[in-house]
């Protein structure tokens, strides 16, 4: 117990001094600010403003990561309630009762509700980070190559089960990413791999080139496409900025009961804070008293799912620190951040660099609480944001995807990279398929065959070393009834279908 | 008169199947000059070999289901966004080493506008401006990044 009080107060002296404050709260208001336009979530935010991180110190530049991850995800619940655009699948639920509220003239009691409801849980998760974080990290040294795969598959097959659409293109996406990772040079046999004998593919693929332009680019030209009418002009009247107190009392029950989700359903590598929030809003309808309610502005409908997802976006963090795995896109473009610091994350992290870790953790809890203090007054000029035009606004984000492209290595090869994923986005969306099972697959694939290779040549090339290990069957097991799960209701369909036809 | 013939259902399943299965060949023809190794000890080009044959099974389920089942729309691309909006991005990548970030951005912005249909000549400026000093002002002052202001057409 003196250990963690110690660690936390190692954490807060990293991050309370007045420079690392203000980092934080210009990342949360940033963050905010771009998160808050249409037609940009949290991946895109967070890929656009990482430019402006690498010139501060480790620390520094986490701390306002933090902030701009959790400003970037608010900003996201943001538009879900005010313009039904919800920034990202995590905040799709809020849209459903916050939009609804915001009809009738209560945006802003659904804003401050999601912002309070976060808070919560945000530290809540803090403290259960704080908590467990060290104790799994320890745990994960158990980690072998063969669980290390193991989560890995599993991760990939949760992010194509919650994609939506078909199981099919999903899967799809998923190995043309993992695909896509392996140009390069191969880390077995220093081979170059796909790279054409163009220099610049040594590397690989630059993650957030790839992620600027399936999020960037390819959202400017699909909202582009026609009705761009709709996305100007839709300022809802706030007439009453704050909740009653009949709205907190109503709240409470559910925000706590969505942060209990959140923590246990958002370390699931995949998709967790998506996960969390769909679960939390389920149970919210079931157990409710009246619920015909939920979906005509419901409160408990913006608690719950924002509880949720902000504790699941929170622990999502847990397979990063201890085993270092991204567990999704917007990990996976932090978890970049801190490689160009020169700082691999794993289990060595927690006793390599404690005042990393635990200056991280306690921004995290920082950013969260900025938030609230900063973004609920803020929420009048938030909502004018929505109010600037597209067509003033698309040209800009063209101009700062090129600029923060570019700015990574300098190099226009990271922007022809960008033009070529914001074609094919285009293409992939227009067919119906999701760009973030892809970039996961990117993500994941170089370090899923170092570890498959590695488990092989543990086995002398027995594949069931997966399934003699124990926690790498139990994931594998998982894995598997997680696929069957999503594979049953569609083989159905298929069949529904087919047999509607004779 | 009914007559059954096949009919392609899902356009959009048949052109991700040829798109797919075309990635597929092409990952599977450049693998094969990669050493395969064992399973014991992968050689660069195990894996290729593997995501490469996933990849035209999927391929194969796309084109074979989009016969079947419910006859699904078509939502048409759009060229007139997609070629200002990348076009846009090929003109940053093209002139920003010889031209530099103040400029470049400036000329960034005019294919950028044409994506939706234009606009007036004074406002394209202006905008082009406001953009193109606000990056300029943010990236390598503020932000001190090491993107050169002027190109080097202007050092000599």
């Amino acid at each position: 117990m003196m250990d963690i009080l110690a660690n936390v107060s190692l954490g807060l002296s990293t991050a309370i001094t007045p420079g690392n404050m203000l980092f934080c709260l210009i990342g949360c208001l940033l963050g905010t600010l771009i998160g808050v336009l249409p037609g940009l979530g949290p991946a895109a935010t967070i890929a656009m403003l990482l430019p402006l991180t690498f010139g501060l110190d480790a620390t520094g530049s986490l701390i306002m990561l933090a902030g701009i991850y959790y400003g970037a995800q608010y900003g996201g619940s943001t538009t879900a309630i005010l313009i039904n655009l919800p920034g990202e699948p995590s905040s799709v639920v809020t849209a459903l009762d916050g939009y609804k509220m915001a009809r009738q003239g209560r945006a802003g009691a659904a804003l401050s509700i999601a912002a309070l409801s976060s808070f919560f849980a945000g530290t809540v998760a803090t403290i259960v980070i704080a908590l467990f974080a060290p104790v799994l990290g320890h745990a994960a040294l158990k980690f072998g190559a063969a669980e290390y795969f193991s989560l890995m598959v599993l991760g990939l097959v949760v992010a194509v089960a919650l994609a939506r659409g078909s199981f099919v293109k999903a899967l799809g996406m998923v190995i043309l990413g993992v695909t896509l990772g392996l140009v390069g040079s191969d880390r077995g046999s220093a081979e170059l791999r796909f790279t054409f004998g163009l220099l610049e593919l040594q590397d690989g693929l630059n993650i957030v080139a790839v992620a600027m332009g399936m999020f960037g680019l390819t959202e400017v030209i699909h909202n582009l496409q026609g009705n761009t009418g709709r996305r100007s002009s839709l300022a809802p009247s706030l007439r009453e900025l704050w909740p009653s107190a009949a709205d907190l009392k109503t709240s409470a029950a559910p925000a706590i009961r969505g942060t209990v989700m959140g923590s246990f359903l958002g370390m699931l590598p995949g998709g967790g804070a998506m996960l969390s929030s769909f679960a939390a809003y389920l149970v919210e309808k079931k157990i409710s008293k009246n619920p015909e309610k939920f979906g005509n502005g419901a409160i408990e409908g913006v608690a719950a799912p924002e509880a949720a997802n902000n504790a699941g976006a929170q622990m999502s963090f847990i397979p990063l620190l201890t085993l270092g795995i991204p567990s999704n896109v917007n990990i996976a473009l932090i978890a970049g951040a801190l490689i160009i610091q020169g700082i691999q994350p794993g289990p060595g992290i927690i006793h390599a660099q404690p005042t990393l870790f635990w200056g991280l953790i306690a921004s995290m809890w920082i950013g969260n609480l900025m938030l609230v203090v900063l973004n609920l007054p803020l929420i009048g000029l938030w909502t004018r944001l929505l109010t600037i035009p597209y067509k003033l606004l698309y040209p800009s984000i063209v101009v700062f995807c090129c600029v923060g492209v570019y700015s990574l290595n300098n190099s226009p090869f990271d922007v022809y990279v960008m033009i070529a994923l914001g074609l094919f986005g285009y293409i992939f969306r227009l067919l119906d398929c999701e760009p973030a099972p892809l970039i996961l697959g990117l993500v994941l694939g170089p370090m899923m065959e170092e570890y498959l290779r590695r488990a092989m040549q543990l086995s002398r090339g027995d594949p069931m070393i997966f399934i003699e290990r124990p926690i790498s069957a139990a994931l594998i097991a998982v894995t598997i009834v997680t696929a069957v799960l999503v594979v049953i209701p569609a083989i159905r369909r298929t069949r529904d279908a087919a047999l509607q036809d004779e | 008169m009914l007559q059954k013939s096949i009919t392609v259902r899902k356009p959009k399943d048949l052109i991700l199947g040829i798109i797919l299965l075309t990635i597929s060949i092409f990952v599977i023809v450049v693998a094969s000059g990669y050493d395969l190794g064992t399973t014991r000890q992968m050689g660069p080009g195990y894996l290729p070999i593997i995501l490469g044959s996933c990849l035209g099974v999927i391929a194969a389920i796309l084109i074979g289901g989009s016969f079947i089942g419910e006859v699904a729309h078509y939502a048409p691309f759009v060229i007139r966004p997609t070629i200002f909006i990348l076009g846009a991005a090929l003109t940053f990548a093209l002139l920003i080493r010889p031209l530099g970030l103040l400029i470049t951005v400036f000329l960034l912005v005019i294919p950028a506008v044409f994506a939706d249909g234009g606009r007036r000549l004074k406002s394209i400026l202006t905008l082009a401006l406001v953009l193109a000093i606000g990056t300029t002002l943010l990236f390598p002052i503020a932000l001190g990044q090491q993107i050169p202001i002027f190109g080097h057409v202007f050092s000599h």
